[in-house]
């Protein structure tokens, strides 16, 4: 067993592709041995089975089953048609969905696509499954072989050395025997039926399919995907499929980097790993990193991984985002990234920037300010700072940027705050909202400075302009601009914890974006605004109960869910994309 | 009878009849009668909210004051389209440009109020209610229709083309015009149906008698002509063809809707629409410009496609803002709330030319031009003159018109 | 003497709720016109759903401080109360003391005022000036920190005497400039109601002949104790609940009832509603409807699942914009409802009731009853008798169009 879980992060973290292909084969070796080389991309699943049975058995699908908003589909028309299709398909099948879905695709399968055979053609395709028992094949043929007829004789059923053929009059054809089924185009479907009774020295395993990932214990499911994108731009004679520049600047800033790599790499592999507390999907692309441009080499920046997540988390965190980028270049060099009709956005934007601080260029004296990391973090807030909660309660919002001159940078980052804040009293007095005072506080040796309210109106709940109280303070070289005081002091703490261990761990990881969703931290947020998120249902005419038990269920699911973790890692060969999660 | 009335009479078909059959309908009545609203004038409002620099809309290229106090916003004599030695028109506003030329773009200069409030909001109350009082809940346009209502039992309309809420212009004490955000939203719609209800031969039966009180009289009356009316306007919207191009503006868009419904020869005695985003505190010049071209551009395709459908000589559009901007340019490449300023009235042919004094760019009000022509002439004009209402009842006081109508 | 059949009884709920169903008719028939006006006026329990999801609207409006959220929250509340005489009283004082956020620009005060309306609305007038005159949303609404001793603001002073309490002709410019002078130094503080004795000009002032250091609570008690007041109100009443030109004569009868109950509102509605005018032929059916009575009128006897939002929006659309009236004379009413525009957006309105859900979904059984026993519910939505014509063609349509065919008929719009 070559998938060691608790090597995962090691795996997964560096020499990737030299892992890819020493992960081969293990006692249960790949079914691409029993595929013809040639294939330009291939998928394999293992133990589906133990997928299924956790589907089978979730909290989730509980807690689905019993909610309001399930029972009530289930007396419409759309949820009566599939209760009556299930239960035909069911008959049919003398099986319900549930064990016919193990029994079939509960042990292993592969899907390979190759060239087509003769130019100009389609692209081939063959599917090969391994059936979970020896009963399930002949059983399948009893069953359905009678609804045969029913297709008007175009396809053709009968059976060949003990095996069950059929032919569709396309070509295509399906072929059962033992625990074995093949589909796909004729003349790979009996290649294959030739690779499971004899030995053949070539195949798939010896190419493409040695990048696949092997099996993993019983208790996962894998489902391994590998293409081979130099075969397809040759076939398709272009020398990029994916374009250089995106039309969206967001996108670009977060993925471009994974998309180039995509676009000019030599390998694309994907695998997705279902354990019984969570999975890993892991998308790896690798290339000669020397044929990266200057323009996207910007969004390549990393910054060392010292622990399991760049900035320690905060407590009650919704959600992490960082971004690794070398800011100011990568804005002079957006022309290179991005298609030019989304350019004029950005020549408004430094045209508003102007204003703020006339004079001065975005990229020469703002981005160049910052360096590597830039994070945004959003909490649920607790209120210490307010004598009860405002009615509708927001989470925090918190920016992290390192500073290249740490006391020139605040200053810069500071005054766009105190315009802002001056600007906000000015609309909160034509409102007849209170304003705000600019206020300080030292926290762990920590100035912080925030705006206070002049005063807080008491008795009932308090309008959501309370959720904002903006706070920044200076650690090290870190600056922190956040929504609420409570958040910056949490961020206050996380940063220090940092510095604390930052000299003792040798990193291993290049990280280069990271994105992290904890939904569970929703659900006291789902609860505190029980009242607004009910009322929405009222108003839209549910009875008072429905719409509570709905966010009751809302609530239910977001407790379920585990921290959600994207993230990219940057390797000596390519990049690294990692999501996880994790479920109770 | 032009062959746009003959389309719409023949498209009315019976249903006109039925509707004709009972007492004639008290509103829209004007589309109903026979040659009655051939040509009757209409004035089309324009509003260029946020307060239109009029120092760089009609530009004095030859006042060195001028040219001092804005050291980069300056538009030169080189690219002005010049109006005539002294004078010239923003270079984008080449629209406007062939209007003048035609003699059809009158300008009056120096227009606005004894001591200008410099509140967006309230300068535009101001404008629009063309009262100085705060108490004054209608604006000029409202009242106009009131007294007209009042005085001769016509029921003229007024329509309101893109608003999200009515303008105070238009608010009257008992007249409350419709504001048609878009055609389609002055449609019946059928809701599964074929066809809508009301548009239905038994519908019209059962509304036909007459021998009920007084409240279902009126109800039965408004109804069947509201029927009509959106019947016309649902074959309007299928029938009507334009071979003038409209630009892909908003303004442009509404303009020609507002076009649809005069040559349709619907009541609406005035119309209007409003062009927002002249607030130019910073980096005015690109901006500026577009809305000037935006202005510019669907005026003149507003007059080519009425020229065409032989109804340009019956309408009259003016535009207004609710101030002008500072001589002195800002530090950010803008300009800051002012007073006077220009307005356009495009008027049918002839009348063109420059209307009120140019205020003197030396000797100024706390670093505004001093007005020279009460904005209430304007109206005046457009009332007395154009439309034939008088002016004094809605003005409060008597204004002496200008001579561009 | 009056006869209490089903047309007398549909004519006195539809006055005195948002529409009617033949259940709700028959019950009064049989109860009689003295139970019914006896169980209207009395405070009935409100059901555990209905408070449930009046607290849910309720909450969120004072959570997001949206306007929207607290339209919502009344309409809801009008449709759906076990009280309809205290929502349509209190429509009526909103009405009466016609007061907009979109000046206010407060959710907490206009819900505020909104209370007041209800828990004073149906009882003293003289407690309900009283307080309107110190309630923070009329403090903004009508300027109350701009009067001040130096400069008096004639704002509410007026109001007070044109549209709260006496109506036009009962008093001069000069009763005016000096009762403002009263009111002076009535300001708002922090939200609330606050003396600003140095504000306030505490000289003689001279009101409807009467001198005296006046301060505004003794010119609204001269208010109240004009002979104006009660023929006032009785005016006001009589328009909005049953008749849009109510005769001299009967104001007067009216007014005579406002004194004999000290100007207490609920007694006089109900003495009204049992008059024998109040049935006659030219009283039934003879208001226009009003926006929210067009529409709640339709959607709560007709509809289940009603959305509030598009309820909210449309009737603001269609020219009533609850808290948020036009100017603080209010909603004019009557013909001024009905204009081109507003006859296609009710149609449309109506269409929707009937072939879509937008608003709300048409109960099943309501359409199965009108295509099949249609009797019934031509007493509940046809508040004047239908002509043989109108008749004629209500036969004849095929009975899945016979619903939506009423709704779009002229007489539907009137009750």
């Amino acid at each position: 067993m070559l998938f060691v879980r608790s090597a995962r992060v090691t795996v997964w973290m560096g020499l990737a592709s030299l892992t890819w292909s020493t992960v081969g084969f293990c006692d249960d070796g790949s079914l691409s041995e029993r595929l013809p080389p040639g294939a330009i991309a291939v998928a394999e699943w293992a133990n589906a089975n133990a997928l299924i049975e956790r589907a089978q058995s979730s909290p989730l699908l509980k807690a689905a089953y019993e909610s309001e908003p399930y029972r009530q589909w289930t007396e419409s028309n759309n949820g009566r048609k599939f209760r009556g299709g299930r239960a035909m398909l069911e008959g049919q099948l003398g099986l319900n969905l549930w064990d016919a879905s193990k029994r079939v695709l509960g042990d292993r399968g592969i899907v390979a696509v190759y060239p087509p055979s003769e130019p100009g053609g389609k692209p081939e395709g063959v599917l090969l499954v391994r059936l979970a028992d020896d009963e399930i094949g002949g059983h399948l043929k009893s069953r359905l072989e009678a609804l045969i007829p029913l297709a008007n004789d175009k396809i053709k059923s009968e059976t060949v050395d003990g095996a069950w053929l059929t032919t569709a009059p396309d070509g295509n054809r399906t072929w059962v025997k033992d625990r074995w089924v093949v589909g796909g185009t004729a003349r790979i479907v009996d290649d294959v039926r030739r690779r499971l009774s004899e030995t053949v020295t070539d195949s798939l395993a010896k190419t493409l399919g040695a990048k696949l990932s092997g099996a993993p214990a019983k208790s996962d499911t894998i489902v391994s995907l590998a293409v081979d994108p130099v075969r397809i731009r040759e076939l398709l004679g272009q020398a990029r499929l994916i374009p250089a520049k995106l039309d969206n600047p967001l996108a670009s800033l977060l993925f471009g980097g994974l998309t180039e790599y995509a676009a000019i790499g030599k390998d694309v592999l994907a695998s997705l790993q279902i354990r019984p507390e969570g999975f890993d999907l892991k998308f790896d692309v690798s290339g000669d990193a020397g044929q990266i441009d200057a323009a996207h080499k910007t969004l390549l920046s990393t910054q060392p991984l010292v622990q399991p997540e760049l900035l320690p988390t905060v407590p009650r965190r919704l959600a992490t985002m960082t971004l690794v980028r070398d800011w100011a270049t990568w804005y002079r060099q957006r022309d290179a990234l991005l298609e030019a009709k989304v350019l004029p956005e950005f020549d408004k934007f430094e045209t508003g920037l102007a204003t703020f601080l006339p004079g001065k260029d975005f990229s020469q004296d703002i981005l160049s300010l910052m360096s590597g990391p830039l994070t945004l973090v959003f909490a649920e807030q607790t209120y210490p700072h307010l004598p009860q909660p405002p009615g509708l309660q927001l989470p925090a919002g918190a920016l992290v940027v390192s500073l290249t001159d740490a006391q020139r940078g605040a200053d810069v980052f500071n005054l766009f705050i105190q315009t802002l804040t001056s600007l906000t009293n000015l609309e909160a007095a034509k409102q007849m909202r209170q304003p705000w005072l600019t206020s300080a506080e030292t926290y762990k040796g920590v100035t912080i400075t925030y705006a206070r309210y002049l005063e807080i109106p008491k008795g009932q709940a308090l309008p959501a302009i309370f959720n904002a109280q903006p706070a920044s303070a200076l650690v090290g070289s870190q600056y922190i601009a956040a929504s609420s005081v409570e958040l910056c002091k949490d961020l206050i703490d996380a940063l220090q914890s940092t510095q604390k261990t930052a000299t003792t761990t040798a990193a291993t990881v290049q990280r280069n974006f990271e994105l992290i969703l904890a939904p569970e931290n929703a659900a006291p947020l789902v609860k505190s605004n029980h009242a607004l998120i009910e009322a929405r249902g009222v108003q839209e005419g549910k009875t008072a109960e429905q719409s509570k038990s709905e966010r009751e269920f809302l609530e239910t699911i977001l407790r379920t869910q585990k921290p959600l973790r994207l993230s990219t890692d940057v390797t000596p060969t390519g990049l690294t994309l990692t999501l996880q999660g994790g479920w109770q | 009878m032009s062959t746009n009335r003959r389309d719409f009479l023949k498209l009315l078909g019976t249903a006109g009849v039925v509707s004709l059959a009972g007492p004639a309908p008290s509103l829209w009545s004007s589309a109903l009668g026979a040659e009655a609203a051939k040509g009757e004038r209409v004035l089309v409002l324009i509003q260029m909210a946020g307060g239109n620099d009029g120092l760089n809309t009609v530009i004095p290229f030859g006042d060195d004051a001028y040219l001092k106090a804005r050291p980069a916003l300056a538009i030169g004599k080189g690219a002005a389209l010049k109006l005539n030695d002294t004078l010239g028109l923003h270079p984008a506003m080449s629209g406007f440009r062939d209007l003048w030329e035609a003699s059809r773009l009158a300008i009056v200069q120096g227009v606005g109020y004894p001591k200008p409030d410099r509140s967006h909001f309230r300068s535009m109350d101001i404008w629009q209610a063309a009262h100085f009082s705060e108490r004054i809940p209608t604006g000029w346009v409202g009242r106009m229709l009131d007294q007209t209502v009042a005085q001769t039992g016509m029921a003229w309309e007024a329509a309101c083309i893109g608003q999200d809420k009515l303008p105070l212009s238009c608010l009257g004490e008992r007249v409350v015009p419709p504001t048609i955000q878009r055609l389609e939203e002055f449609r019946l719609t059928s809701a599964g149906r074929e066809t809508a209800l009301v548009s239905t031969a038994a519908w019209k039966q059962a509304v036909s008698s007459s021998e009920s009180g007084s409240e279902l009289d009126f109800l039965r009356r408004s109804a069947t002509s509201a029927v009509t009316s959106a019947e016309r306007l649902a074959s309007l919207s299928k029938t009507y063809r334009s071979a003038t191009p409209y630009p892909s503006s908003r303004l442009a868009q509404q303009l020609q809707l507002v076009a649809q419904m005069i040559t349709a020869d619907l009541p609406a005695r005035v119309y209007f629409v409003t062009l927002d985003g002249f607030d130019t505190h910073s980096q005015q010049l690109p901006g500026h410009a577009v809305l000037l071209g935006e202005l510019s551009s669907a005026v003149s395709a507003f007059f080519a496609d009425l020229d065409e459908k032989g109804r340009g000589d019956s309408v009259m559009l003016t535009t207004f803002s609710e101030f002008g901007r500072r001589l002195a340019e800002n530090g950010s490449l803008g300009t800051d709330h002012g007073a006077a300023s220009v307005l356009f009235t495009v008027t049918p042919a002839g009348k063109g030319g420059l209307y009120g004094t140019a205020p003197s760019l030396t000797d100024l009000d706390d670093g505004d031009p001093k007005f020279t022509t009460d904005f209430r002439r304007v109206y005046a004009t457009l009332l007395d003159r154009w439309l034939q209402r008088p002016s004094q009842p809605v003005l409060g006081e008597a204004f002496a018109p200008l001579d561009f109508a | 003497m009056i006869t209490f059949d089903t047309s007398a009884a549909a004519h006195l709920l539809r006055r005195l709720q948002f529409g009617v169903n033949p259940e709700e008719i028959d019950r009064a028939v049989r109860e009689g016109l003295d139970a019914t006006l006896d169980r209207l006026f009395t405070p009935q329990p409100e059901t555990a759903e209905f408070t449930a999801s009046q607290a849910a609207l309720r909450d969120a409006a004072v959570a997001t401080a949206s306007i929207q959220d607290l339209k919502a929250w009344w309409l809801h509340r009008m449709a759906g109360t076990a009280n309809p005489v205290t929502e349509k009283v209190t429509l009526f004082w909103h009405n009466h003391f016609a007061t907009s956020y979109n000046k206010v620009l407060s959710v907490p005060m206009m819900t505020a005022q909104n209370d007041l309306f209800r828990t004073l609305g149906s009882g003293s007038f003289r407690q309900l000036l009283t307080t309107v005159a110190r309630d923070p949303a009329m403090l903004v609404w009508l300027d109350g920190n701009a009067n001040r001793k130096r400069h008096p603001n004639e704002n509410f002073a007026r109001e007070v005497m044109e549209l709260f309490a006496l109506g036009l002709g009962n008093y001069t410019e000069r009763d005016i400039q000096e009762a403002a002078r009263a009111f002076s130094g009535w300001h708002l503080r922090e939200g609330r109601f606050w003396f600003n004795d140095s504000q306030h000009d505490s000289s003689d002032k001279t009101v409807f002949g009467k001198t005296g250091k006046f301060d505004g609570q003794a010119i609204i008690n001269l208010c109240l104790d004009h002979p104006a007041c009660p023929r006032f109100l009785a005016f006001k009443l009589l328009r909005t609940f049953v008749v849009t030109e109510p005769s001299p004569a009967w104001i007067d009868r009216v007014a005579a009832l406002f004194t004999k109950h000290d100007l207490t509102f609920a007694p006089v509605l109900k003495e009204v509603c049992r008059s024998p005018e109040f049935y006659g032929s030219d009283v039934r059916g003879t208001i226009i409807k009003s926006p929210v009575e067009l529409v709640l009128g339709t959607l709560r006897p007709l509809c289940e699942r009603i959305r509030w939002p598009a309820v909210r929006d449309l009737s603001a659309q269609l020219g009533q914009d609850v808290f948020a009236p036009p100017s603080v004379k209010g909603w004019d009413g009557g013909r001024q409802w009905i204009h081109a525009t507003a006859w296609i957006q009710r149609w449309n309105f109506l269409s929707d009731v009937t072939g879509s859900e937008r608003y709300g979904s048409l109960r099943s059984e309501v359409r199965e009853a009108i295509a099949q026993q249609p009797h019934d519910w031509v007493t509940a939505l046809f508040a004047t008798p239908l002509s043989d014509t109108t008749r004629e063609v209500l036969t004849k349509a095929v009975p899945s169009d016979r619903l939506s065919l009423s709704l779009s008929l002229p007489e539907y719009q009137l009750m």
